[in-house]
């Protein structure tokens, strides 16, 4: 999934506009009308660089209180999160002026942050509920590529599949710069906002639940004090605690692959395929099962974190000797590539511990790895990739790969795996 | 001691310049009138001359355009008394002194009883040992590492490589040789690189299956190294031996391979990056039969590893 910013190489801006009084846009109405009304309240959010003094990135936002909140992505102002001293955050009204913008609440679970000005009119937009229904019409407002703002329309389909963090699928083409813009139902009220694209036409929405919550977080006061890195830190760490203790709290469901059975449907929200490796000239076949979640957790441009994906795989053959059938087995014995960083400032290397382990009356080649998160404490990447060792025309390959994991919770799901394998004789 | 033998040059098989006299001065230089008379512009027309008193050899020196060294030395003004063995450096020219006493190293005994330095050897012998090394180098890929059927055209084309590479390489020293001690040993050069290549196709495995016993690349580096070592100093040393036979064949192959493979070495381990993204895993598998022990249980297995984070943390 692309993000939907876009950075500083693309110029000009437009403000939506429109005052209607909140509740008061009862009817449906088209996407002309919804624009003239709401305009107004929906910005461009920039991140300016300090030493040039021009834009570094830019998204959208819409103002969610009299008070001056105003509401956008958390990739949007990410930048400036990370980077105070680099940075400073400024929201584009319609005509072009300018106002300078604080953050006031930040939820990088769900992607969403809450900025704050005392510049800013009073009108502000609607919040609705989910209460839509598959194929309804709804409508999105963004700046795309910084052309100037715009209204699309598309379809609303129900909560994505397989996500570990909803989202809402909208069938309407989102663009970089649209991040953070709200998406509207036909009576105008926000029921998500903008997050990211998939491909033509396929676009996703945070649900507009998890802002109403971000809100009420802010106007407790919650975390006010605490500094921006350990609010993520603590958001990451109970999220993927969550996730992994409702993994780890279910009694594994095992399947049979070969001639072994495996853990299997780990969670709900992992997509999982299957395929066969069998070419003729090629002596072994491979037989895969793979599962993964398909979104992730955007932290920095240097930083995605959240996913987690396993793979097993039995290869046999009744062609190669012992020799060459491991050698086919080696060239497969690899970790996951992990897919959460590739900055040396965000990501530690792996520390590998690899041995000859006994289980399941099987003797195994394991390697286990980790690497630490420098500025997130306490998170870490885990992989392992294990292989039976003892038959001669037969091998259970097994990878799993987690990202943004606490260390007990790895150690716990690796363990948990390797004491749910179980060979059929 | 009346006699003085000087010498010029000398390489193995070659006969060196002898100059013998029986107590008369010996005069030595460029020019024609000298006894001893030597090609070389560094060299004036009458250099020095040896000079016979009271039974000893003394050498006085006649010219001083270029400085003349004595046994790495530079000769003092006046003439200085010669002992048998010495080394006198004049121009660019080396020339010993021996009286006929002087003791000689012992015979060096030939390689292998002799018969591979002889053209005996002929033609089957490395003929042999280039078909042994190919039919081992394609059966050890085939009974090893094969994992599909086999690609005929690459198996042929690799091996044409490895054969020609052989022959450069032989032929390269073929004609060091045929330079240096007027006479090539072509046969014995295919003979020795082909049995260091056939060392290689063993040990490589052999290799791969230690880094899967023992579990630990560092030996596995270690031991590759040694091995790299080896086979090196044995290609330079004895090709290097049929070339030129020369004295200190060994010492020159171990240096030499020293050199190469401590370089190499040290080179791809200063380019390794200090931030590698992905996990890295020793892959190399051999059947269950081949490896030891019924390995550790789980929980001790993930007791290392968390002894492993605990410095990691650091």
């Amino acid at each position: 999934m692309n993000k939907l910013t876009v950075f500083s190489r693309l110029a000009g801006f437009v403000l939506i506009c429109a005052l209607t009084s909140i509740g008061h846009a009862q009817q449906s109405q088209n996407a002309q009308q919804l624009f003239e009304q709401l305009r107004d309240r929906v910005y461009q959010v920039r991140v300016v660089d300090i030493g040039s003094g021009d834009k570094y990135s830019i998204g959208s936002g819409f103002q969610v209180s009299a008070s001056g909140l105003v509401a956008t992505n958390f990739h949007v102002v990410s930048s400036y999160v990370h980077d105070q001293h680099k940075y400073r955050l400024e929201l584009v009204h319609k005509d072009g002026q300018t106002t300078d913008v604080k953050i006031q609440a930040i939820d990088v679970i769900h992607d969403l942050a809450i900025l704050h000005s005392d510049g800013l009119d009073t009108a502000y937009m609607a919040l609705g509920s989910a209460s839509l229904k598959q194929g309804d019409r709804i409508f999105s407002m963004g700046n795309p590529h910084d052309l100037g703002m715009t209204i699309i329309e598309g379809t609303y389909n129900g909560l994505v599949q397989h996500v570990r963090h909803e989202q809402i699928l909208f069938s309407g083409s989102l663009n970089p710069g649209m991040s953070g813009g709200p998406a509207l139902d036909s009576r105008g009220r926000v029921i998500g906002i903008n997050v990211a694209k998939g491909g033509d036409d396929i676009s996703f929405l945070v649900p507009v639940e998890k802002l109403h919550k971000l809100i009420q977080r802010t106007e407790a006061g919650v975390d006010a004090e605490t500094a921006y890195a350990e609010r993520i830190r603590q958001a990451l760490h109970d999220d993927q605690d969550a996730f992994f203790q409702s993994i780890l709290s279910q009694d594994f469901e095992t399947d049979r692959l070969g001639e072994v059975s495996v853990p299997v449907r780990l969670a709900p929200n992992l997509r999982c395929w299957g395929h066969t490796k069998d070419d003729e000239k090629v002596y072994f076949v491979g037989a895969h099962q793979h599962c993964q979640s398909e979104d992730s957790i955007y932290v920095s441009r240097g930083l995605y974190t959240g996913r987690m994906t396993y793979d097993y795989e039995w290869i046999t053959t009744d062609r190669l000797n012992p020799f060459q059938f491991y050698q086919a087995v080696s060239t497969r014995f690899k970790h996951h590539h992990p897919r959460s960083s590739k900055d040396e400032e965000e990501i530690g290397n792996f520390a590998c511990r690899q041995q000859m382990v006994g289980f399941a009356g099987q003797r195994w080649q394991i390697s286990t790895c980790f690497r630490r998160y420098l500025k997130y404490d306490g998170l870490y990447d885990a992989s392992l990739a294990m292989v039976s060792i003892d038959r001669n025309d037969e091998a259970l390959l097994v990878k799993f790969a987690a990202s943004g994991i606490d260390r007990q919770n790895a150690m716990n799901l690796f363990k948990r795996v390797m004491e749910s394998i179980e060979w059929k004789l | 001691m009346e006699t003085l033998i000087v010498q010029t040059g000398g390489r193995p098989g070659l006969s060196r310049e002898l100059v013998n006299h029986n107590g008369e001065a010996i005069g030595i230089g460029r020019g024609f009138g000298n006894h001893v008379i030597l090609t070389d512009p560094y060299i004036a027309p009458d250099q020095a001359s040896f000079q016979y008193e009271g039974g000893v050899w003394y050498f006085q020196n006649l010219d001083n355009t270029n400085r003349v060294l004595l046994n790495n030395e530079i000769l003092p003004a006046q003439r200085v008394k010669l002992q048998t063995g010495d080394r006198l450096v004049l121009g660019r020219t080396e020339i010993r002194i021996f009286s006929p006493d002087h003791e000689v190293a012992p015979t060096r005994k030939l390689l292998l009883s002799g018969w591979l330095h002889y053209d005996s050897i002929g033609f089957m012998v490395p003929f042999l040992a280039i078909i042994v090394c190919n039919l081992m180098d394609f059966g050890m890929d085939h009974l090893l590492d094969a994992t599909r059927e086999v690609e005929w055209k690459d198996s042929i084309t690799n091996l044409l490589w490895l054969n020609i590479i052989l022959l450069v390489w032989s032929g390269a020293w073929a004609i060091t040789g045929k330079l240096v001690r007027h006479h090539y040993h072509f046969g014995q050069q295919i003979f020795i690189t082909t049995i260091g290549l056939i060392g290689m196709i063993i040990l490589f495995p052999v290799l791969d299956y230690i880094e899967f016993a023992t579990n630990t690349a560092m030996l596995s580096t270690i031991v590759t190294i040694l091995v790299m070592l080896v086979v090196v100093a044995w290609l330079v040393r004895f090709n290097l031996y049929f070339s030129t036979s020369g004295r200190h064949a060994t010492a020159v192959g171990v240096i030499v391979s020293m050199v190469i493979v401590g370089g190499v070495s040290t080179i791809n381990y200063l380019s390794q990056d200090d931030f590698n993204p992905n996990a890295q895993n020793k892959s190399e598998l051999y059947p269950g039969f081949t490896r030891f022990g019924s390995g550790e249980s789980v929980d001790s297995y993930f007791n290392q590893v968390e002894a492993m984070l605990g410095s990691v943390e650091q």
